[in-house]
């Protein structure tokens, strides 16, 4: 006769189930840092030229004169600085124009591809529901223009005087060659751009370099906005 | 439900629970009116959109000096979701084992009733932001949703790890 054995109660289970979804949690956050972590690497570059057949928003951004003219005259009686605008031509016609937004007295000069002619007193209207119409697509100070496989574009670059307007260079640029974005031209010896600053020449007179802004219309008004302030 | 099936429902509560404070959970889209275009003219990161997940949200609270608001939400978001888990992990252990899970399941049973709060935050939380005038909004994320799952299955864990009285949690135990 066998004698019965006492039955064995059962070990409690180990105490690391308590930290088990601690664990699940901080291995979820762990993979999603991870991701985050990819996710916030730089993409690969994508094409970094203009596309045939879309439509671009183009405008100079900054525009460089040499101290003096071509042949070494002053630009402006005395020591003034040029009063400088430019015209953007495609197809032979003017596209765009800042003769209405010289900068005056300067050697650089810069523009934004964003403002409205608008005085305090009409702010206020503006401002207002009156001003809706006035959306930020009419605020846009830049020639549209589509990139056609052998369209170029015409940079002419002047000092506004009274009576009559020196011109201070220009250049044509091929649209095929452009990139979205900013594009940096220099004046080389032979009065053509070039991208290689090396290449510029630095005593030539006249118009030095321009940094050419390329944006795609096709984007939406708030990326637009941000890439044409 | 058997153990098995409540360890499967354990470790996606867990999994779920994770992604709903990391995930982003709220998405606020800042809008000034009319002036909403001229805003972001002039600054366009006022216009830009912020995603907040529930520890960033915690985060936020703790950087603004609302300390006492933070380690509310912290322990009633963060740290009693995850207790909970654990006494239900070790219970479903127990009764793997054919052992009574014991007096904390009891306990978390009873203070469940407080993990509804990080709910409620929420919620007072995304009203309270909706109601900002001048078009703001505020678009809610798939991590809140991650989140309320992991609160509704833990709540669905509850009633079948020590609800009824004659489950095993009921059971008189050693400890």
């Amino acid at each position: 006769m066998t004698e019965m054995e006492p039955s064995e109660k059962p070990s409690a289970p180990s105490p690391f189930f308590y930290v088990v979804p601690l664990l699940i949690v901080l291995g979820v956050g762990a993979v999603f840092f991870m991701g985050d972590k990819e996710a916030n690497e730089p993409a690969p570059a994508p094409s970094r030229k203009v596309v045939l057949g879309n439509d671009y928003y183009v405008l100079v951004t900054l525009m460089e004169f040499h101290p003096a003219k071509r042949g070494g005259a002053n630009w402006d009686s005395g020591s003034s600085a040029p009063d400088i605008f430019y015209q953007l031509s495609w197809h032979g016609k003017t596209v765009y124009h800042t003769e209405n937004d010289v900068v005056k007295n300067a050697l650089i000069a810069k523009w934004f591809g964003l403002g409205a002619n608008v005085s305090v007193i009409e702010l206020r209207k503006v401002l207002t529901s009156d001003g809706k119409r006035l959306s930020p697509r009419n605020l846009i100070k830049a020639a549209l223009i589509s990139v056609e496989s052998n369209g170029e574009l015409v940079i002419r670059a002047y000092d506004d005087d009274p009576l009559r307007d020196d011109f201070a260079g220009g250049c044509a640029i091929p649209l095929a060659d452009l990139e979205p974005g900013d594009n940096a031209y220099f004046i080389d010896a032979e009065g053509k751009p070039t991208r290689d600053r090396a290449r510029l020449a630095a005593n030539r007179g006249g118009l030095k370099r321009l940094v050419l802004r390329v944006v795609d219309s096709a984007q939406p008004v708030e990326k637009l906005v941000e890439a044409l302030r | 439900m058997n153990p098995r099936q409540l360890q499967v429902c354990l470790v996606a509560a867990a999994g779920l629970l994770g992604l709903g404070l990391f995930a982003p959970c709220m998405t606020l889209h800042p809008a000034f009116g009319e002036i909403t275009p001229w805003v972001h003219l002039i600054n366009p990161g006022l216009t830009a959109p912020t995603t907040y997940s529930i520890l960033e949200g915690i985060r936020s609270l703790f950087d603004e000096g609302s300390v006492f608001i933070g380690v509310v939400v912290l322990l009633f978001s963060v740290v009693f979701p995850i207790w909970k888990l654990g006494v239900y992990f070790m219970a479903a252990a127990c009764r793997a084992r054919g052992l009574g899970t014991g007096a904390s399941v009891r306990w978390v049973n009873q203070l469940g009733k407080w993990s509804m709060l990080d709910v409620f935050v929420l919620a007072v939380l995304v009203v309270a932001i909706k109601g900002l005038p001048g078009g703001s909004r505020v678009s809610i994320e798939w991590g809140a949703a991650a989140f309320c799952a992991s609160v509704l299955l833990s709540i669905y864990i509850s009633l079948h790890i020590g609800g009824g009285r004659n489950s095993v949690a009921s059971e008189p135990t050693e400890d």
